[in-house]
C-alpha cells in the first residue's frame, strides 16, 4: 500500500485500475486515501503530494461558498491544517478519501460564512442568486469532469437544481433556500435529497 | 417514530451541511441508530464532493509554504482519540470525583449537595425502595 503512491506513474495504474477506493475518482486522480495513510504517520512528502491533490478543489468550493479571497485563503488553510492533524481519523470503510476531504471543507467554508452571516447576508444572497449552474467553476482543471457535473446539474429539474446550487455553492441552509425559492421547506429537503441521488447515480460514483 | 422519520429527511440538506446547528446535532445521533442513512449519506457525499472538485480553482501558490510550515509546526491527533466534547455527560457521581474547571462554581454546589445526599441519604432511600419494592 505504503509502496504504490507519490509517483506520476504509479497515478496513472491508480487511475486505471476500477475498484471501490476512489483512485479512479476523475477530477482529483491518484491514490489520496493510500497518501492519507502515510499522512498520518507524518510523512511530510506525503502531505506535500496531498496538498498538489486537493488544494484547487478545496480552494475551489471554499472560495465559492466564501466569496472573500484573503477569508477563503485562510479557510483553505484551516481545511488543509485539519487535513494533517486528522489524517489518522480518515475511515476507507466510510467512503472516499474525496469526500473525506471536501466534506470537510465545505463544512469549513460553511461554519465560516454562518458565522459572519449577519454583516454579509445581504451581499450573498444576491450573489449566490446569480450564479446558474453553468458557471460551475471558472477556473476547472479538468474540464471532461466539469463537463460531466454540469451535464448531470442539467438533467434536474429547475427546482432541484436550484436547491443543489444554492445550498452547496451558496451555502444557505435548507430553511433559508425555501424562503429564497418561496417553497415551504418540506418540499425543499425533499428535493435535496431526491436531487443528490440523482446526481449521485448521473456522476456513477459509489453509494 | 414521526421524529425519527422527520430526521430522515434531512439527508439531503445534511449531506451539504445546508442545516442548523441544532439539526445536525439531532440528524447526527439519528445516524448512529440507521446504518441505512449512514450508507446513503456516505453515497450523497461522493456526488457532493464531485460538486466540489468541479469547483476547482487553482490557489494563489504563496498558500502552499504557509500550510507546508503551518502543518510543520502542528502536532497530530492520534487514531481513535475522541475529543473531549464528544464524549457522553458525566454521570452524577463523577461530579464527586471530577472538578471540571470551566463549571468550578456549580460543580461546588452539585458537590456539596451529592455529599448531604450521601452516605445517610442513601440509606433512608434503599430503605423506602425496598418498603415500596416489597410491599
Amino acid at each position: 500500500m505504503a509502496g504504490r503512491q507519490a509517483s506520476g506513474a504509479n497515478d496513472m495504474t491508480a487511475i486505471n485500475r476500477p475498484g471501490p477506493e476512489e483512485d479512479a475518482q476523475p477530477g482529483i486522480g491518484g491514490d489520496l486515501a493510500a497518501r492519507l495513510r502515510l499522512v498520518a504517520r507524518g510523512d511530510a512528502d506525503a502531505f506535500d503530494a496531498v496538498y498538489d491533490q486537493v488544494a484547487a478543489s478545496v480552494f475551489g468550493i471554499v472560495r465559492r461558498v466564501v466569496r472573500d479571497p484573503a477569508q477563503s485563503e485562510e479557510v483553505t488553510q484551516d481545511v488543509l491544517l485539519e487535513v494533517w492533524r486528522n489524517a489518522a481519523k480518515f475511515d476507507p470503510g466510510r467512503g472516499s478519501a474525496t469526500a473525506w476531504v471536501m466534506t470537510l471543507a465545505h463544512r469549513r467554508a460553511v461554519d465560516r460564512v454562518r458565522s459572519v452571516q449577519k454583516e454579509s447576508e445581504r451581499e450573498r444572497r444576491t450573489a449566490a442568486a446569480d450564479v446558474p449552474f453553468d458557471e460551475v467553476a471558472e477556473a476547472v482543471e479538468s474540464s471532461l469532469e466539469r463537463e460531466r457535473v454540469r451535464r448531470c446539474l442539467g438533467s434536474l429539474t429547475e427546482l432541484q437544481r436550484e436547491s443543489v446550487t444554492l445550498a452547496y455553492y451558496g451555502g444557505y441552509t435548507y430553511a433559508q433556500v425555501a424562503s429564497l425559492l418561496g417553497v415551504p421547506g418540506g418540499t425543499i429537503k425533499t428535493r435535496m435529497r431526491d436531487a443528490l441521488i440523482r446526481l449521485r447515480d448521473c456522476l456513477g460514483v459509489a453509494s | 417514530m414521526r421524529h425519527e422519520r422527520e430526521a430522515h429527511t434531512l439527508a439531503g440538506p445534511y449531506a451539504m451541511d445546508a442545516i442548523s446547528a441544532p439539526d445536525r446535532v439531532r440528524f447526527e445521533r439519528h445516524l448512529t441508530r440507521c446504518e441505512d442513512c449512514a450508507r446513503e449519506i456516505a453515497g450523497l457525499r461522493e456526488a457532493t464532493a464531485r460538486l466540489a472538485t468541479a469547483a476547482a480553482v487553482s490557489p494563489p501558490p504563496a498558500l502552499k509554504a504557509r500550510v507546508i510550515a503551518a502543518a510543520a509546526a502542528t502536532r497530530q491527533r492520534p487514531p481513535g482519540q475522541e475529543p473531549e466534547a464528544a464524549r457522553a455527560p458525566p454521570w452524577p457521581w463523577d461530579l464527586l470525583r471530577h472538578h471540571h474547571p470551566s463549571r468550578a462554581g456549580r460543580t461546588d454546589h452539585v458537590r456539596l449537595s451529592y455529599g448531604l445526599l450521601s452516605p445517610l441519604s442513601w440509606g433512608i432511600l434503599s430503605r423506602w425502595l425496598d418498603r415500596a419494592l416489597m410491599g
